[in-house]
């Protein structure tokens, strides 16, 4: 069906596809895997004649096209459903989907008909999706769905996905899968892009993986094993599992009760969220994005924005709810960003300066009165501590920020924060964006922290990662705590259902 | 920094330094052929082509310039605190002989005289006592004396209107001598004053011109007298959208709108500036003050083919007669610089 | 080595001004290469045009560190101009009122006054934004207008010599002069108007970048500036870097007045200020916002000032808008630049 010979591609000199050559058998689910930045995006990316190949051929189904639009490949029958979804909110799913081939005359919009026949795919497939609703109002997998319409409706006979479960809940993943099924059942090929190698064994029928923007391997899903994969994508043998011993739980360090944090209109996006975190262990908060993890995390740091927050936050049985965000850092809260890019890094700055962010104040890097002269063979000195100690390549403290990639981001920020040796880590999406390699260096330290006993709130939407490093497991949803688990004890289908409220939509 | 990169760099310094080493070389040789005589005038903020005070003065340079064997360049700063580097520049690569236009440049042209003695200066509409700097001024509260009747004798509503420029000593001269005419003519005249503004930019805004002018021709005004430089087209603007008549200044703007421009308060700026440049040719420059009144014609009111239709002998009888007796010093005007 | 490579692309910005400037004297029928040698002569001629050229380049250097301090911080501060008309104004006042004080005190004080009426004036757009989010282009660009009027307002009715027909203050104490370089070192003559706020431009350069990349409040002005989210992440108070900035901006913005009103023309001069707070901008951009960009920058467009003066009364067509041909250029292709690496950063990283 699609065939790329010899592709390669360079971003300003660097080779992000290397003579890369991928066979996609008619029919078949393929899936694509690699670490970030091992060039899948960009091969699939090239398929879709979204950006141009340096050199190499595109074939569909046996003959060499040049692309040089995506209009090209819709028009051979390749569509894309992007990670980042391309929809017009406050317009309907009809309207997304005829958007660039409007039904009727230049004049009179015929909605009606391209109403039907999207009706009609939705129902062969079982999507369940009403033409008529406005995208605003469905939920992200539903949204994902209208994404697969909208290249089914193009006649798209080949669909690339990529990574179409990174926002979904396991309940509305499990069900893609199972429309994946259904349409090649109907013969539709499909490629799908992820880093998730349990998803890989699932739906796969074969699978390639990249790594450094050249293919380093291909098998049929039915022959190879997860350790297997995870070798070829990081180029050595990985752990895949968490060891972690017993935790040993002390002294409440944190204590939440009764909080809130109430935006304008009224509107709680936290409420009556209470629990309490120990010394020396992992209290995980598994909820699909969205269910107000980020408020937790913003409000127990000090950084909500536009909102109200009330209730107790207490750490060693201090109130630090009134404290600004260098009070509570002085008091021994750390904080892993969410977002780093937004949030944990000044990617232009280098690696120095961003090793003293939160910390700036602190001697021996501030010194004078009101510590206000910086010592840059101080910070220099930090900077080199905090690099080896975490591994963070290349360790070089004059390159920017932005030069790394995303797993050494993460660890110069957990280092950074590691570093302030705190009291309380808040730790949200610690491996996002990581490659496997990475997060298995993570995983070690958030474990040796704990067992150094420093009490750590952990907040994933990866169910995996929660369920493997927490020691007691928070399910939220909508703004409350609706569960407390084991996570030794309980199934991955059980907080699902936690975490959508009992229904199976997601 | 690679080598190539290199290479560039250093023939672009040498480019540099070359350009630089052939500029200071000929500076002087680029700024006008330093064997002839080399004049240099610098305008007001209104620019050369004000078709007034500034126009007057670029016509008399330029004359000069074709009369006699010397160069002339000019600067148009545009705003006054460019006045000064630009007659600085003129001094600097050694100019014969400097003028500035306008009262404003007084000071600048004081300063610079000062610190470059050997070159000559000249001044329009100010006075300095420095020797090498000639003031060259005019007795324009006599022209206004005279246009001012003309006015009176015009008018059919008895208002008559006064557009000056900026609000200063040196305009309040046109204004008194004005009104002094036109209540010789009429006792019981009214006249209406306005002036476009207190700064520089009061040359430079026809808009604000216009405005005033409609608001006189409102409250009853027929003819207006434009003392205003650039902003005085704005009046001319007015007049010929309501049909009434205006009075030119310094120029003779009768030509600009045929039929709405009773006649012209000229202030032979181009005389006096042409007058200067041929001194300096004769060898004959001096500096102190020059006047220029009514006998020797640097200052009259315009008649040609444009206004002949506007005014009748009669009144010009009468405009005549008093002209010689202000001549002959039997009719005094005040000179409200002088106060 | 980085530094070299930093100031590679600026200097094919100039050059490739320059190209197009040849085009524009070609076209209006001059020679391009008598009119750069007077360009270039004039204002590197010895003394009037080095001294003018620096002369002119002091002001830039104080709105260029302006623009990039404030830039620094995330701030695009309009109202340089604004600020350095107040400030000179303010300057010039004391430097009436105390005339009678002694210079070591009176000098001192008049910088202080520029420096503080600078700030001030900067900083009620930094409160503006930093408390209602108002945007600070809008509000310095209001500021500007109040600026410039009330200092009028005050110079027409309150301090002008009577019967004076130029709009000006009556002339500041000798005490509160300047000194002008001439009259400091033998060999230049004192009518070049370059005085000791041309050494101080060059400290505050310094200061600037001390204070930016040597102290912690500097280090949080830039967190603020290159990303607020991650500034408060790390605890730092946005809002009042946002003020420290802007003040911060204002006062050196101030300082030209040092150079106009105590230096030059000692006194309050109604629109003196050539745009200098606007051309700023340009000197930041062209600057990279760092002071050393800024001394280098200012110098160029000082240059600029200088020969294209020369060039408009001196060749028989080409007027002084190749000045502002040449500076457009320049920042065309600086800005064009940016665009392109901001686009060259987000395909490597959609990769």
């Amino acid at each position: 069906m699609l065939e790329l010979r010899e592709i390669t591609k360079r971003f300003a000199g660097v080779p992000a596809n290397d003579r890369v050559n991928l066979t996609v058998a008619p029919g078949t689910i393929h899936a694509l895997v690699g670490e970030n930045g091992a060039g899948k995006s960009t091969a699939m990316r090239i398929a879709y004649g979204f950006y141009g190949a340096d050199s190499g051929e595109i074939l569909v189904e046996g003959r060499v096209h040049r692309f040089t639009s995506p209009h090209d490949a819709i028009r051979l029958g390749i569509g894309m459903v992007h990670q980042h979804f391309m929809l017009v909110e406050p317009m309907t799913v009809a309207e997304n989907i005829v958007l660039g081939l409007e039904p009727g005359s230049p004049f009179a919009l015929d909605l009606k008909s391209a109403e039907a026949r999207i009706r009609a795919l939705s129902d062969e497939l079982g999507l369940a999706i009403d033409p008529t609703r406005r995208i605003e109002d469905l939920s992200v997998g539903q949204q994902q769905r209208v994404e697969l319409l909208k290249a089914l409706y193009r006649e798209a006979r080949l669909l690339i996905l990529d990574e179409p479960t990174a926002v979904l809940s396991p309940q509305a993943t499990a069900e893609l899968f199972t429309i994946l099924r259904r349409m090649r059942a109907q013969g539709k090929t499909i490629v799908i892009v992820t880093h998730k190698l349990s998803e890989v064994l699932d739906i796969s029928d074969e699978v390639t993986v990249m790594r450094d923007g050249r293919v380093v391997g291909h098998r049929r899903t039915a022959e190879t094993n997860a350790a297997e994969l995870a070798h070829l994508m990081v180029g050595r043998d990985v752990l895949l599992r968490v060891v972690k011993p017993a935790a040993q739980p002390k002294a409440p360090v944190l204590g939440v009760r009764g909080l809130a944090v109430t935006f304008k209109g009224g509107e709680k996006r936290l409420d009556g969220v209470s629990f309490e975190v120990r010394a020396g262990e992992i209290v995980g908060i598994a909820g699909i994005e969205g269910n107000g993890q980020t408020e937790l995390v913003e409000a127990l740091a000090g950084l909500t924005e536009g909102g109200a927050v009330s209730g107790t936050i207490e750490l060693d049985g201090r109130s630090v709810a009134g404290l600004s965000v260098r009070q509570r850092r002085a008091l021994g809260i750390s904080h892993v960003p969410e977002d780093r890019h937004r949030r944990g890094l000044l990617l232009d700055f280098d690696l120095q300066e961003n090793a003293i962010l939160g910390a700036d104040d602190r001697p021996p890097v501030a010194v004078g009165p009101g510590r206000f002269w910086l010592r840059r063979d101080e910070i220099r000195r930090k900077t080199e501590k905090i690099l080896a100690a975490f591994d963070v390549r290349p360790p070089d403290p004059e390159r920017p920020a932005r030069a790394l990639s995303g797993g050494n981001q993460q660890k110069l920020i957990l280092g950074r924060e590691l570093d302030l040796q705190p009291k309380l880590l808040l730790v949200a999406q610690p491996t996002r964006g990581v490659d496997i390699g990475g997060i298995e260096f993570i995983h070690r330290r958030l474990v040796e922290l704990r067992d150094a006993g420093c009490a750590l709130l952990l907040v994933s939407s990866e169910l995996e990662e929660v369920t493997a490093l927490a020691d007691r497991l928070l399910v939220m949803r909508r703004g409350r705590i609706v569960a407390e688990v084991d996570p030794e004890t309980t199934s991955m289908e059980e907080i699902g259902l936690l975490m959508t409220g009992g229904s199976a939509a997601a | 920094m690679s080598r190539p990169r290199l290479q560039l760099a250093g023939f672009a310094l040498a480019l540099v330094l070359g350009l630089a080493t052939t500029g200071c070389r000929d500076l002087s040789q680029a700024t006008g052929d330093p064997g002839k005589l080399r004049v240099g005038i610098v305008f007001d903020s209104g620019g050369k082509d004000d078709r007034s005070f500034n126009a007057a003065a670029f016509r008399g340079v330029q004359q000069a310039a074709k009369d006699f064997p010397i160069v002339l360049r000019d600067a148009e700063p545009g705003d006054p605190a460019s006045l000064e580097p630009a007659m600085r520049a003129f001094a600097e690569v050694g100019y014969d002989l400097v003028i500035g236009i306008g009262f404003a440049q007084t000071p600048i042209v004081e300063a610079v005289a000062k610190d470059y003695p050997k070159v000559n200066f000249a001044i329009v509409d100010g006075v300095s006592s420095l020797p090498n700097v000639a003031s060259l001024i005019f007795k324009e509260h006599e022209g206004s004396y005279l246009v001012g009747m003309i006015a009176a004798h015009t008018s059919k509503t008895g208002k008559i209107g006064f557009v000056g420029g900026m609000d200063v000593p040196l305009i309040h001269k046109f204004q008194v001598g004005y009104e002094e005419g036109a209540r010789a003519v009429n006792p019981e005249i009214q006249v209406i004053q306005n002036y476009v503004g207190v700064t520089e930019a009061a040359w430079n805004n026809p808009g604000k011109g216009k405005e005033l002018a409609v608001a006189q021709i409102g409250k009853g005004a027929d003819v207006l007298f434009a003392a205003a430089g650039n902003s005085g087209l704005g009046v001319f603007d007015a007049v010929e959208q309501l049909d009434k008549l205006v009075i030119g200044v310094d120029s003779n703007q009768n030509w600009v709108k045929p039929g709405h421009v009773l006649t012209s308060m000229v202030k032979r700026v181009d005389n006096a500036v042409y007058q200067i440049i041929g001194d300096l040719v004769n060898r004959r420059f001096q500096g102190g003050i020059h006047v220029y009144g009514l006998p020797d014609g640097g200052i009259g009111y315009a008649m040609d083919q444009y206004n002949e239709k506007l005014i009748s002998p009669l009144v010009i009888q009468d405009v005549e007669a008093a002209k010689a007796k202000i001549i002959r010093g039997e009719i005094t005007v005040t000179d409200a610089m002088a106060q | 080595m980085s530094f070299l490579r930093q100031l590679l692309f600026p200097l094919a910005a100039v050059a490739a001004a320059f190209a197009v400037g040849a085009l524009v004297v070609l076209a209006v029928g001059d020679s391009p290469l008598n009119t750069y040698a007077l360009l270039i002569g004039s204002a590197l001629s010895w003394p009037d045009g080095i001294g003018y050229t620096l002369f002119y380049a002091t002001p830039l250097i104080f709105t260029g560190l302006a623009v990039a301090v404030a830039f620094r911080c995330g701030l695009l501060n309009i109202g340089a101009e604004g600020q350095l008309y107040i400030a000179a104004f303010a300057t010039a006042w004391v430097g009436i009122v105390l005339a009678g004080w002694p210079a070591w005190l009176l000098v001192p004080l008049c910088i202080l006054t520029a420096l503080l009426t600078g700030g001030f004036w900067a900083a009620v757009p930094g409160v503006l934004k930093a408390r209602f989010g108002a945007h600070e282009v809008i509000t310095t660009i209001m500021m500007n207008f109040i600026a410039v009027a009330l200092a009028s307002y005050f110079t027409q009715y309150h301090y002008k010599p009577p019967g004076d027909p130029i709009l000006q203050t009556v002339p500041i104490g000798e005490n509160a002069h300047v000194a002008r370089i001439g009259a400091l070192v033998p060999g230049i003559p004192e009518r070049i108007p370059l005085n000791l706020a041309f050494p101080l431009a060059l400290a505050a350069c310094l200061l600037v970048y001390l204070f930016l990349w040597r102290t912690r409040w500097g280090y949080q002005i830039r967190a603020t500036g290159a990303n607020p989210a991650a500034a408060l992440y790390g605890g730092i108070a946005t809002g009042k870097q946002i003020v420290l900035a802007m003040s911060l901006s204002g006062a050196l913005a101030g300082l030209v007045a040092v150079n106009e009103v105590l230096g030059y023309r000692y006194r309050y001069y109604d629109s003196f200020s050539a745009g200098y707070g606007f051309t700023g901008i340009a000197v930041a951009l062209l600057g990279r916002n760092h002071p050393v960009g800024v001394i280098l920058a200012s110098l160029l467009f000082g240059a600029l000032l200088r020969g294209g003066l020369f060039v408009d009364i001196f060749t028989e067509h080409v007027s002084k808008d190749l000045v502002m041909v040449l500076q457009g250029v320049i920042i065309l292709f600086v800005a064009a630049e940016a665009l392109f690496r901001g686009r060259g950063e987000k395909r490597v990283k959609s990769v």
